[in-house]
């Protein structure tokens, strides 16, 4: 340990944290802004983010309404105009082939067959060249005669005849080509065909009036197709003839599949019952054979044509809005009675996004751009509050700035002012400085150090810890336990160590002083003057980032305002620089100021006496001042009793005594005394003047015993536990009656220094206060500790290591 | 003083030791010290040895059993009561011991100025005495932080034999390496004895140096099971 030590705590435990007494200045009152202000400047951005938010939500969804109703009207527009325009083209596709028929109906003039084949099979002949919608002819009577004119591959009419007139029917075929010129005549009387059995004949006849077959495939051209046949009946009601076309709806067919409904939107036309006629498809077929019906609408394979066609049976024609896997269906299905004179329906069956999708894709993409809009204005709005909230930080970090720098400027003011107190009591100034300086560093405590005069030791003037909320002072950092800390300071540079035992410069310090305090980190400003250390001022555990800063400005300052004190102060004449001047001038220390330093002693001396009603002036001549005593204890008997090899005398103590003898008649001093296992040594003069001499006779006597037996115990290879203690103080001496007579000397200093001895460190020379005092100069020593004795109060302790 | 021999200085009756950190099953403790007798007491965890303090000197109540000191079971008094019955005990330890706000010769003088009323000077004086008995020059001024280790476990040593204390507990793992002190723990023990005290001293290992030289009338360690005879190894 130790190499420093607390002896004079002295701040009032019930001191609180203050910087006291100094009036503050007056500051302009600041009216502090209301909760409501704050809140309302802080909100208002928030607020406006919100409004525009509102606005635009609002705005988005009335546009998107809007476009969305309008697209629904134009919607239904469009699938009107769909409508009306499939009828038309029904009705330009259907009307035609009507008037042909109605033409060949006339033509025919209710004759059978064969009465009527030489007008109509001509006239049928060249009509149906240019009715490309009509792919056949049919003319039949009540006697089953039948006339077929057919469209073949070639591009030419075919007719086919049967005659029932004899008792097996007669088939003819009659092959031309596309100029209308016969090819070939061929009979095939395997064809049992009886047109008397055709739904296009049994139709007619039954209602009597123009009759419209289903859909159905056209056996000869393979394709989807319907036959419309009119009865002639005669005056008495006597059927004539039937006669009707088959014309083919490939290319009706072909018309839905190009109209353009939507993207994804189809129309049909569909009969009465349901059944589909026309359907959007090259290759769509209405059924597998001619005899078979077209299918109905739930029959396509179709699931949003399945639910239309239960919609529509349910509600009827018109206009609905089908619900189908999350997508509304518009269905439309308008009667084409009155245009075509059919009973079919257009159907349309169309999603409705196909119409108002563009609305939501529009919405959608104006969403988003009011969404960036809104990021934008949220951003921007942000930026403004956080910019007014760093101009918040900043003028509040300003005005603790300059709060700080008042109570800087006050504290400095009354240090510099103040002045170290003259009678050495208490330095408030300095204290306030210190509480100060600790609270501007967020550190645990700070101290300020002075140089002793000797320029050995920091002593700590005050130190202020902020835990406790107390100052201490005394302390001592020597040169020989921090060496490389008082060579660091000499260059006047700071030293901040975040971890001062990791630091070579502040190594020593964390082990001797910081460590057993729990600080870890420390920051050092030297206090110079004129180049010349004078003290320095400890920050120690500092909280660092932004204190950082202020805290090397203030150290800084505060170690200036420091070195400007010192220097303005009388410097303390060093107790050894003074001894050492006295010795040199040969004047006397022991009356001068070198005794203050003794005074307690004395004191306690004289107070010790007068309880045994003793006076010291009584006992003027058995009393030496100054006298410097040395007591070395030898080593426990039992370790020295033995002859170690290479010995010649009986016993190592022998050895030991005659070893010391011959050092001591060497060494100058005035007195030896061996008894038991101590000797006492002393060196002093009638001329109190020559203290100091006396001192350094017994030290340097001392430190050649202590080598002695340093190099006996390595010749012997055995361990010689002693220790020694110097003590410069007052003793008695007395006179043994002998011839000549011999002196003996006893008490006061050689009490102590026996107490010192027996109570030092083996191989140590313990050396007391005063002792240190007057050897200061001259040899190294390192601190012990403080200790209360009895003889002398309060007191340090040193160890003496050797000479400077 | 007046010495009563027939009356336990301690009596630890069917004491549990409860919450031990390294054994499973709770200590039973049965100890009776009497005046002018020495226990040395080898306890291996020393959590175990602070709550067996702890019980001894009435700081906590056993969960089990009854701690007696001088004939008088701790559990009876109120807490008021229990301080004043403390002055009588001596304790050399280090926890707890050393305020921050005053200095170590404050600190030891503290108990006996506050339970005896004591003159300064004259415990000054027995204090001092008992300080260079524990090779201390005098009697250390500085506050715990600034004082060196070594001498505040010395400082230990005068406080808890200061003044004349019926019972004396040891219990300060740094003291028990510090052979240096061996010879002066047992001149202070014996001391002790010779005033018709009695030592109860708590130790990690019976080997401690600083017990070399202490002839104990009873040899315990601290098993699985409680306090059981032992024997010291030389």
């Amino acid at each position: 340990m130790a190499g420093w030590s607390l002896f004079a705590p002295r701040a009032p435990a019930d001191k609180a944290l203050s910087l006291t007494p100094s009036t503050p200045a007056p500051r302009p009152e600041v009216r502090p802004e209301s909760g409501f202000h704050r809140t309302l400047r802080h909100g208002l951005p928030v607020v406006g983010v919100v409004v525009v938010v509102v606005l635009v939500a609002s705005i988005a969804y009335f546009v998107y309404d809007s476009n969305r109703r309008g697209a629904v009207v134009l919607g239904n527009d469009l699938v009107t105009s769909i409508d009306r325009r499939v009828a038309l083209q029904m009705q330009a596709y259907l009307a035609p082939p009507e008037q042909f028929l109605e033409l060949a109906d006339a033509t025919a003039a209710g004759r059978g067959v064969f009465a009527g084949l030489d007008s109509v099979e001509p006239f049928v002949l060249r009509g149906m060249g240019a009715m490309r919608a009509v792919v056949g002819f049919s003319y039949g009577d009540p006697q089953g005669n039948f006339l077929y004119v057919v469209r073949n591959a070639n591009g030419g009419l075919d007719s086919k005849l049967i005659d029932r007139r004899g008792e097996k029917p007669k088939i003819t075929w009659t092959k031309r080509d596309a100029e209308g010129k016969v090819i070939k005549v061929e009979e095939d009387n395997t064809d049992e065909f009886d047109p008397r059995t055709r739904p296009w004949y049994q139709g007619a006849v039954t209602t009597k009036k123009p009759f419209w077959s289903d859909t159905y495939l056209f056996y000869t051209v393979k394709k989807p197709g319907i036959t419309f046949s009119i009865p002639h009946f005669d005056q008495d009601g006597k059927l004539g003839n039937v006669i009707g076309i088959d014309i083919e709806l490939a290319s009706l067919d072909d018309f839905l599949k190009h109209i353009d409904i939507g993207h994804s939107g189809q129309a049909l036309i569909v009969d009465r019952n349901w059944r589909v006629v026309a359907y959007p498809s090259d290759n769509w077929l209405p059924a597998s054979g001619p005899d078979q019906k077209a299918p109905m609408l739930d029959e396509l394979g179709d699931p949003v044509l399945a639910r239309a066609y239960n919609l529509l049976r349910m509600r009827g024609p018109g206009r609905q809005v089908l619900d189908f896997a999350n997508e509304r269906i518009i269905v439309s299905s308008e009667p084409m009675k009155m245009l075509t004179g059919r009973d079919w329906s257009a159907l349309i069956v169309v999603p409705e996004t196909d119409f108002i999708g563009f609305v939501s894709d529009s919405a959608l993409a104006a969403l988003v751009m009011s969404v960036l809009v809104v990021l934008t204005v949220a951003g921007l709005s942000g930026l403004l509050a956080w910019r007014n909230l760093l101009a918040e930080r900043r003028a509040a970090a300003a005005a603790s700035r300059q709060q700080a720098l008042e109570l800087r400027s006050r504290t400095f003011v009354e240090l510099a002012r103040a002045g170290p107190p003259s009678d050495g009591g208490t330095d408030e100034s300095l204290e306030a400085a210190l509480e100060t300086a600790t609270g501007d560093c967020a550190a645990k405590r700070v101290a300020v150090w002075r140089l002793s005069p000797d320029r050995t030791t920091l002593v700590c003037e005050d130190c202020f810890d902020r835990t406790a909320n107390d100052h201490t002072s005394g302390m001592e950092l020597h040169r020989d336990q921090l060496p490389d800390l008082f060579a660091s300071l000499g260059s006047g540079e700071p030293i901040d160590a975040a971890d001062a035992s990791q630091d070579r410069r502040t190594e020593d310090l964390a082990r001797v002083y910081l460590k057993q305090l729990q600080i870890q980190g420390v920051y050092i400003m030297p206090i110079m003057s004129n180049g010349r250390l004078m003290g320095m001022v400890t920050v120690e555990d500092p909280q660092r980032g932004e204190h950082t800063t202020s805290m090397t400005t203030f150290c800084d300052a505060l170690s200036a305002v420091l070195a400007l004190r010192y220097t303005a102060a009388a410097p303390p004449e060093p107790v050894a620089v003074r001894a050492a001047a006295a010795a040199a001038a040969g004047t006397s220390t022991v009356g001068g100021t070198v005794a203050e330093g003794f005074a307690e002693r004395q004191s306690r001396l004289e107070h010790a006496l007068m309880q045994h009603d003793v006076a010291l002036e009584d006992l003027d001549e058995a009393v030496i001042d100054g006298a410097a005593i040395a007591v070395l204890k030898l080593p426990a008997w039992t370790t020295v009793a033995k002859r170690p090899a290479g010995c010649e005398e009986r016993t190592a103590m022998d050895a030991i005594v005659d070893e010391l003898r011959r050092t001591i008649e060497q060494s100058g001093l005035s007195y030896a005394a061996l008894l038991d296992d101590q000797i006492v040594l002393a060196a002093f003069s009638p001329d109190k003047a020559a203290a100091i001499a006396s001192a350094r006779c017994v030290a340097t006597a001392v430190l050649d015993l202590r080598d002695r037996l340093l190099e006996l115990e390595e010749r012997w290879s055995i361990s010689l536990d002693f220790s020694v203690a110097i003590d410069i103080g007052t003793v008695m001496a007395s006179t043994v009656g002998t011839e000549p007579p011999l002196r003996h000397v006893w008490g006061g200093s050689v009490g102590i220094a026996r107490v010192l001895a027996s109570t030092s460190a083996r191989r140590t020379i313990g050396a007391s206060e005063t002792a240190y005092e007057l050897l200061a100069d001259r040899f190294l020593f390192r601190p012990r500790g403080s200790y209360f004795l009895p003889e002398t109060g309060n007191m340090r302790t040193f160890v003496m290591l050797g000479r400077i | 003083m007046a010495v009563r021999p027939s009356r336990m200085v301690l009596s630890l009756q069917g004491v549990t030791l409860p919450e031990r950190q390294h054994s499973s099953s709770p200590a039973r403790l049965d100890l009776e010290l009497p005046r002018r007798s020495v226990a040395l007491v080898e306890v291996d965890d020393e959590a175990d040895a602070v709550a067996m303090v702890d019980l001894c000197v009435g700081m906590t109540d056993p969960s089990a059993g009854h701690v007696r000191f001088l004939g008088v079971d701790w559990a009876s008094r109120t807490p008021r009561e229990r301080m004043n019955r403390r002055r009588r005990i001596g304790a050399v330890m280090q926890t707890d011991v050393w305020p921050a706000h005053m200095s170590v010769l404050d600190s030891i003088l503290l108990a006996g100025a506050y339970h005896f009323n004591r003159g300064r000077d004259e415990m000054i004086e027995d204090a001092t005495e008992l300080a260079r008995l524990f090779v201390l020059p005098g009697l250390p001024t500085g506050r715990r932080e600034t004082t060196p280790r070594r001498a505040l476990v010395r400082a230990a040593c005068v406080r808890g034999f200061l003044g004349t204390p019926d019972l004396v507990v040891v219990q300060d793992p740094v003291l028990e390496q510090a052979a240096e002190l061996a010879v002066p723990m047992a001149q202070a023990i014996s001391t002790a004895k010779d005033r018709g005290g009695a030592v109860l001293w708590i130790t990690a290992s019976l080997a401690a140096r600083a017990a070399e030289f202490v002839e104990p009338e009873q040899v315990l360690r601290l098993g699985e099971q409680g306090l059981v005879r032992a024997r010291r190894g030389r």
